[in-house]
């Protein structure tokens, strides 16, 4: 890559973090629920981004290559700390989350929804994440996870009743249909 | 067989995302139970990612794009005291080895050339340390074989913890 080619791209680099950055770690973190790994996964994330220099694709697709990287090392990092994973998110759930505790309700509630949420498994979270914040297509979800797009329209309405049975048992139906 | 996926299931949700929802829509959200199901997953899931966005991303300092694009791409300046230390066991080794080298090198020479023995004999020191090796050589004559091996791989040793490449200087 030339000079010039790079100075743009560092332009256009900003805007694009500007726009991702926060859906990224976002994600990042509601899928392992730890902080300090989500920064860590955040800024690999980016390093390989950049390393891998994805000038030729539009953005919409780039955005698709940095969560599907961000995604591989999630899974990476789980599978390294599987069991400290478990102790983890049992602490999490037990101690919400690091939320502080408080009577708001705004954030009681971000609390009952995260603990919600956590009963899904990290690989769950992430596809009902891609499919219903990000809004990606089932192809494009596949292409993400790395598996097979027939394989994951089942998994995915599969799991998608699962996690509806969940919402209806602690009553959000109400909720979020008002 | 169970329906597992609807056709308008995609044209539902973009239309959520976009706040545009048509009465054929409307119509059809209100027939198909895939639908309706996915509409109410989509809407508690934005919830939570509104709700959970504000209280976490609250005072959450993420790295700027100035410091990612260098941390990918600027040279890496090598930290100078990093090496010092990483090297540290090298270069301990590297002084003895040199150290030892030196002295073997000048036990050799000393014991095998009677000029030199000579010349150092004007020394009671020198006398003393000549005789006692005088001593050792004629009580264990297979010193020398195992000594001039010790000398040679103190040297090459010497050679290999002096290499220093290119990406370690500075």
């Amino acid at each position: 890559m030339n000079d010039f080619t790079r100075k743009t791209w560092k332009e256009s680099f900003k805007g694009f973090y500007q726009k991702y950055s926060r859906p990224l770690w976002f994600f990042i973190f509601k899928t392992c629920g730890n902080e300090n790994m989500t920064d860590d996964i955040f800024q690999e994330s980016f390093y390989r981004y950049l390393k891998a220099e994805p000038i030729k694709l539009n953005e919409h697709q780039q955005k698709a290559y940095l969560f599907k990287i961000a995604y591989r090392l999630v899974i990476d990092h789980i599978r390294k700390i599987k069991v400290e994973q478990k102790n983890l998110s049992e602490a999490l759930l037990k101690n919400g989350l690091g939320y502080e505790k408080s009577l708001e309700p705004e954030i009681t509630l971000a609390l009952d929804m995260e603990q919600t949420f956590q009963l899904l498994k990290p690989k769950e979270r992430t596809l009902l994440w891609l499919a219903y914040v990000e809004g990606y297509s089932h192809q494009e979800i596949a292409a993400i996870t790395n598996s097979r797009e027939k394989a994951l329209k089942v998994r995915l309405f599969r799991l998608r009743k699962k996690f509806a049975g969940i919402l209806h048992q602690k009553g959000y139906h109400r909720e979020v249909k008002n | 067989m169970r329906q597992k996926h609807c056709a308008w299931e995609k044209e539902v949700l973009q239309s959520l995302a976009a706040e545009k929802e048509t009465a054929e829509l409307q119509e059809h959200l209100a027939q198909c139970p895939l639908c309706q199901e996915s509409v109410f997953l989509y809407r508690w899931m934005n919830r939570f990612q509104s709700v959970s966005t504000e209280e976490k991303m609250m005072g959450k300092k993420l790295p700027t794009a100035e410091f990612l694009w260098e941390k990918a791409f600027s040279p890496r300046i090598p930290d100078k005291e990093l090496i010092t230390k990483a090297l540290r066991p090298l270069t301990i080794y590297r002084f003895l080895a040199s150290a030892a080298a030196v002295i073997v090198l000048f036990i050799l020479i000393f014991s095998n050339l009677p000029q030199i023995q000579s010349f150092f004999k004007t020394s009671p020191v020198v006398d003393m340390v000549s005789s006692s090796w005088s001593l050792l050589k004629k009580a264990f004559p297979f010193l020398f074989l195992p000594m001039v091996f010790g000398f040679v791989t103190l040297v090459i040793f010497t050679i290999i913890t002096s290499f220093n490449p290119e990406k370690f200087k500075t």
